[in-house]
């Protein structure tokens, strides 16, 4: 994991003028969001945005402070680093068959038409990137990003609602 | 009980404390003024809305209890946001009511829509969007809750117009609540105290620099006794002026870019610094390189996100200053070696020469004659600018809350409307206003206001014919080329005042000043004093931008 990224686990109600005050927060404090994810919880109401920007320690403390401080915000954790295991996703389609695709590839084949493949591939970012960079060379006609999905290695370190 | 949501409104201000409420009507409130009719509470027309708001920041500033405003959608609205933004900034508890156009209507660019929630995003503390009657009790109780606890600020509630008309049931009970009390935070001994305790009583040159969270807490006497138990001199912010006697012997005044040099070279000296309820802004620190590096640096501030953010402290406490103080003030201490006192009061003497230019009618002249002739329990609104920096430097502010300005933001045009609620907010009693010529012409319509309430207010302008902060700095930095700041403006105050209905005087002499004043104590009403002052007459002790605060320029000249 790159460790000058952070990742935070925001719990927040569920409103679009949340989404707003949140991420017009992390605008104003300067932060540059470089993956963001939002669902929805256990807890009807609540729901989960991670949030990546790069940053070191003290910019992901400032980000935390200044997060709590928005009234819709229920709670801010830090998720970055060892105790947390993440997961990438993406969506590429490529003009070839899925058998011209190497086998040792961890990729899904989704659906498969006469002109093209839609595939899933799913991991760490690593994973991630070295598919759509190994599908490069099959004529990537679309590719779509999404992510992190953040869970702690033991339980009871933080998520989930 | 059935009613419509204007008037649940009217009885929802009521029920949170509301008072006063300064607002302008206009179409998308039209059912919420025709409510206000039988209200409990006093709503004073302004004559714009920024001044509204101003007017409410005033208020909330001198009572303690959040301001509250109303105006209509689109300019209404947009005219607010410098207002909101002088109160977000200064942590002014504020509650705005806005009118917006109606639900069916929003998102079609109707007439005087405008964006509220969005525009207002960044310059508020919360803001609510009324989408029906059911929850509306609880919004404003939120709303007012929100605007007062921890670190105070504006907050918005936008009301659509056709939710005013409609009928609802306000449930019973929901009125007769308590208002929303300040709940300060955990008190008591943590171990964070402790250490700043240990690190106090360790201190050779111990001092407070003091900013306006001390009065937000109103922890006034705690610091007074703190700072005689520790005999630690006191230097203020700008907002924090008040919230320390301007006479005691261990005052130093304010600190910074325009402080006195007794603050900065005690702030430069001191081996640990207490700095409470201040968010350490550049105008107040100088070059933060340089800043408290001779000492330990303890933040205590209510605002987590404040800890650390200009300054990195040897000890950051996220606390209520009240309670901080308290606690530090109950633990016994050591007598203290007088000579750091006795140094810091060498400097004072040192320097006690105003940096004035010599000879002429000088604006710190000026501002100590009208402070002495007035009681010192009536409040000083000041503008922004030069004017500004001479009030913070010869108006020494004795009690808490009788010194107002917009710090953080700098809002000229702020004073007028300001002392408007400031006045209110003390019964409709006495406020001074020293404003400058270019600041006061911004909000200028608001001498109606102070007309038709006739509001004992007491304007006195700076009158120096220009932008007279951006020409010193012109002056100074950008070799004398005055570039849209030197005005030549002929306008005839005196006449100004009597077009509005308002006493007014002009004077440029010390003398004329005098004869002034005495004839300014018999007027029941609103009036207006000029004073002719030199254009070139500069503000100093200043601190370069960028410069240690230990490095400041005494006198004109100086380099």
């Amino acid at each position: 994991m790159n460790v000058s990224e952070k990742r935070l686990s925001v719990l927040a109600a569920d409103s679009p003028e949340a989404f707003l005050r949140l991420t017009g927060v992390m605008a104003r404090r300067g932060f540059r969001l470089r993956g963001m994810s939002l669902a929805k919880t256990m807890h009807p109401g609540v729901v989960r945005y991670t949030l990546v920007f790069p940053g070191d320690d003290g910019a992901a403390e400032r980000a935390v402070l200044n997060l709590r401080k928005v009234v819709d915000v229920l709670r801010v954790e830090d998720v970055s680093g060892e105790a947390f295991r993440e997961r990438w996703v993406a969506l590429i389609r490529c003009a070839c068959r899925a058998c011209d695709v190497p086998e040792t590839l961890p990729l899904r084949v989704l659906e498969e038409d006469a002109d093209s493949v839609l595939f899933e591939a799913s991991g760490d970012r690593e994973t991630v990137e070295s598919c759509i960079s190994a599908m490069a060379s099959f004529g990537i006609g679309d590719v779509i990003r999404g992510g992190p999905f953040v869970m702690p290695l033991a339980p009871g370190t933080e998520p989930p609602v | 009980m059935r009613m419509t949501g204007a008037e649940m409104v009217v009885r929802l201000l009521e029920a949170n404390g509301a008072t006063h409420v300064f607002g302008i009507p206009g179409g998308s409130v039209i059912p919420l003024y025709d409510a206000f009719s039988d209200a409990r509470f006093t709503h004073l027309l302004m004559r714009h809305e920024q001044a509204a708001v101003h007017a409410a920041d005033g208020f909330a500033r001198v009572s303690g209890r959040p301001g509250v405003c109303v105006c209509t959608a689109g300019p209404g609205f947009t005219n607010c946001l410098t207002g909101l933004a002088t109160a977000f900034a200064d942590s002014v508890p504020l509650v705005l009511v806005c009118g917006q156009v109606a639900t069916s209507l929003i998102g079609t660019d109707a007439f005087q829509e405008a964006d509220v929630f969005g525009g207002s995003l960044s310059v508020v503390k919360h803001s609510f969007m009324v989408r029906d009657l059911a929850g509306l009790a609880r919004t404003f109780r939120s709303a007012f809750g929100i605007a007062g606890e921890g670190r105070p600020g504006p907050v918005l509630i936008e009301i659509p117009v056709d939710l005013q008309r409609e009928v609802g049931d306000l449930p019973s009970g929901t009125t007769d609540g308590e208002c929303p009390v300040r709940v300060s935070g955990r008190g008591g001994a943590t171990p964070e105290l402790r250490e700043a305790l240990r690190l106090l009583d360790a201190a050779e040159r111990p001092m407070f620099l003091a900013g306006g969270g001390v009065m937000i807490s109103r922890a006034s006497e705690a610091l007074l006794s703190c700072a005689e138990r520790f005999q630690a001199p006191v230097a203020t912010t700008l907002l924090g002026k008040g919230s320390f006697p301007g006479s005691h012997p261990l005052s130093l005044g304010m600190a910074g870019m325009h402080g006195t040099p007794q603050a900065n070279l005690a702030l430069s000296e001191a081996d640990v610094i207490l700095a409470v309820g201040t968010r350490f802004s550049d105008r107040t620190t100088g070059n933060t390189g340089f800043f408290g590096k001779a000492a330990a640096v303890i933040h205590i501030d209510i605002d987590a996100s404040e800890i650390g953010k200009v300054v990195a402290p040897s000890l950051g406490i996220v606390a209520d200053a009240g309670d901080a103080l308290r606690f530090l003030n109950e633990c016994p201490g050591r007598r203290r070696d007088p000579s750091w006192v006795a140094r810091t009061r060498e400097w004072r003497a040192r320097y006690a020469a105003p940096g004035m230019m010599q000879g002429g009618f000088h604006p710190g002249d000026i501002v100590r004659r009208i402070r002495n002739a007035f009681d010192d329990v009536v409040p000083l609104v000041a503008d922004v600018g030069q004017n500004q920096m001479w009030a913070a430097q010869h108006w020494s502010a004795e009690h808490p809350g009788t010194f107002l300005t917009s710090g953080g933001l700098g809002t000229m045009g702020y004073a007028l409307p300001a002392a408007v609620g400031a006045s209110f907010a003390a019964g409709l009693s006495p406020v001074v206003c020293v404003a400058g010529d270019g600041g006061f012409l911004m909000n200028v319509q608001e001498l109606d206001t102070c007309v038709r309430y006739a509001v004992p207010i007491r304007i006195f302008i700076l009158n120096n014919g220009c932008l007279g902060m951006v020409r010193q700095w012109q002056e100074l930095f950008r070799d004398g080329r005055y570039s849209q700041t030197v005005t030549g403006s002929p306008c005839d105050y005196v006449r100004l005042a009597g077009a509005f209905g308002i006493p007014g005087f002009s004077c440029s002499s010390l003398e004329g000043l005098d004869s002034v004043l005495s004839e300014v104590a018999s007027v029941e009403g609103p009036v207006l004093v000029e004073c002719r002052i030199a254009q070139e007459e500069n503000v100093f002790p200043m601190v370069p931008p960028g410069g240690a605060l230990g490095d400041f320029l005494f006198r004109a000249g100086d380099a």
